[in-house]
């Protein structure tokens, strides 16, 4: 398994230029279906909403490019003079918009498989001294909104527990009770950090992660593939200018194979603990 | 007095000229399929600069019956060119019409064959020995027929008879001054700059491009990309689903 924050920061950064850069639908497949397979072996069993707001952001292009470009040769059909949505509705307009909302779809999942497996306290842990406070700061931050989240929710199903209306005119009556429980986290929050030393000069680290051979292997594959996408030439696609796309380019291919990389070395070791248990 | 003076000027002329070498660039147009009267022409287009743009190069050549081509202007020094030898007539709307219409397409000749401009009329210069060409057709543009730069501008035989013509050339030779328009006015006496140009409308360029033929061989399609695609995607397939089922015990 692959551990290691700044691993994982080097893979994420050649899948996101692999989805902003190569547009051939082919190797975009290709690549969704790798992060896909990164994901799945890291997934920590709770039910992931990434993919709706993928797809939902994936749509987006779609409706405006083929709602508001005139351009293309292959014509759907024909609005009358509305203005703004009204002319020509084309196939390859659409098209465009897909390619687009693809490489927003693959952005989303990236950032899905980043969310799993990094922890937050593990980045801030590998941060240089002078970020180290500013970055717990905002760890502290970021985490503070789902918590919150969270807490609303119990607050309202022990509402409904006892029998009361939980609509959205109950909102006055969960309000208190939020504040109290905010109030106390952050209390909760100073104390620890007064605990574990925060103010003073020193840092302490606690479980600092070892570069392991996996973290080396998926590390070195990202950076590789980094160099090769920003050396080689970028696999364009332009639907308006021709609707079939051309074949991808071998060593794009191989690049975009290279970010597999942390999926391989999951299994392996995962294979290498099943022997050992069994 | 007046005669040192002339000597002198005569002798200066002489000195500049000789300095002042022509450049030749081969320029090649082909017509729509409906156009009547010969499809491909070309002419072999003299100057006296090291380079000189591509909308220079179309006016000095007066492709458009000595007119400048008729061009549309995108603001910051962009240029589509949508008229060329009276093709076509009328200018339609908006000076190219619609997007999906016919429309002309620049061509330059490299190592490769003919690659398509992708920087507009204004965006490159042409050099000694290069060979442009035009072609009118609907989407992305038909290439033009194989042509060398030695079947359009043949090496010169004479030299003599052009040399005593370029003396009377501007040594700095500013060509696009001498531009079509100066050179409708008056057809029988062509300006210094398009000197030599032996424009050859040759009713039998098209016969004789058919005889060579346009090389339609198109290159062998690659299978290694497919196959290294399909047996990823298999493999990527069969390693997620082995994932899944390991997971769930």
């Amino acid at each position: 398994m692959t551990r290691h924050p700044l691993a994982w920061c080097a893979w994420a950064t050649a899948a996101l230029a692999a989805a902003f850069i190569d547009r051939n639908p082919f190797l975009q497949a290709l690549l969704l279906l790798i992060v896909i397979n990164v994901f799945i072996p890291y997934r920590a069993g709770r039910r992931i909403r990434f993919w709706k707001i993928g797809l939902a952001l994936a749509m987006v292009p779609i409706l405006f490019s083929v709602a508001l470009s005139r351009f293309g040769t292959h014509v759907l059909f024909t609005l009358p003079a509305i203005p703004i949505i009204g002319g020509r509705w084309t196939l390859d307009a659409a098209v465009f918009g897909a390619s687009t909302g693809a490489a927003l779809l693959l952005t989303v999942a990236i950032f899905a498989v980043i969310q799993t497996t990094v922890r937050s306290a593990d980045l801030v842990a590998i941060l240089p001294r002078p970020f180290y406070r500013a970055g717990t700061t905002v760890a502290l931050a970021i985490a503070f909104a789902p918590k919150t989240a969270a807490s609303l929710q119990s607050i309202r199903e022990a509402r409904q527990l006892r029998g009361q209306r939980a609509g959205w005119r109950s909102a006055p009556q969960l309000l208190l009770p939020l504040l109290l429980t905010t109030l106390e986290r952050a209390l909760q929050y100073g104390e620890s950090l007064d605990a574990r030393g925060f103010g003073s000069r020193r840092r302490s680290r606690y479980r600092p992660v070892p570069w392991a051979m996996p973290d080396l292997v998926v590390a070195a594959a990202a950076l590789v593939a980094v160099a090769a996408i920003v050396l080689t030439p970028a696999q364009a696609y332009n639907p308006y200018l021709g609707l079939r796309p051309t074949a991808p380019a071998m060593d794009s291919l191989l690049i975009v194979l290279l970010l597999a990389m942390p999926a391989v070395t999951a299994s392996l070791v995962r294979m290498d603990h099943a022997t050992h248990h069994a | 007095m007046i005669g040192l003076a002339l000597a002198l000027a005569a002798g200066l002329a002489w000195q500049g000229s000789a300095h002042a070498q022509t450049h030749r660039v081969a320029l090649l147009i082909q017509h729509g399929s409906s156009w009547p009267g010969p499809h491909v022409f070309w002419k072999c287009v003299e100057f006296a600069q090291e380079a000189i743009g591509g909308l220079a190069l179309l006016q000095m050549a007066g492709v458009n019956t000595g007119q400048p081509p008729e061009i549309y202007d995108w603001g910051g020094g962009a240029y589509t060119v949508c008229q060329l030898d009276r093709q076509p007539q009328p200018i339609p709307d908006r000076c190219f019409g619609p997007m999906s219409g016919p429309n002309w397409s620049d061509w330059s000749q490299t190592a490769n064959g003919w690659v398509a401009r992708s920087t507009g009329v204004a965006g490159y210069t042409v050099r000694d020995g290069d060979v442009e060409a035009w072609t009118y057709s609907v989407g992305r543009g038909v290439q033009p027929p194989g042509v060398s730069f030695s079947q359009v501008c043949p090496p010169p035989q004479a030299p003599t008879a052009t040399a005593p013509s370029r003396t009377t050339a501007p040594s700095t030779g500013n060509a696009s001054r001498a531009s079509p328009s100066a050179d409708a006015t008056s057809t029988a006496a062509p300006s210094p700059a398009m000197q030599a140009l032996a424009p050859s409308v040759s009713p039998s360029a098209g016969t004789a491009l058919a005889s060579t033929g346009p090389t339609t061989k198109s290159p062998p399609r690659a299978l290694g990309p497919w196959l290294l695609l399909v047996g990823a995607l298999a493999l990527l397939t069969g390693l997620g689903a082995w994932n899944l089922r390991r997971r769930r015990p």
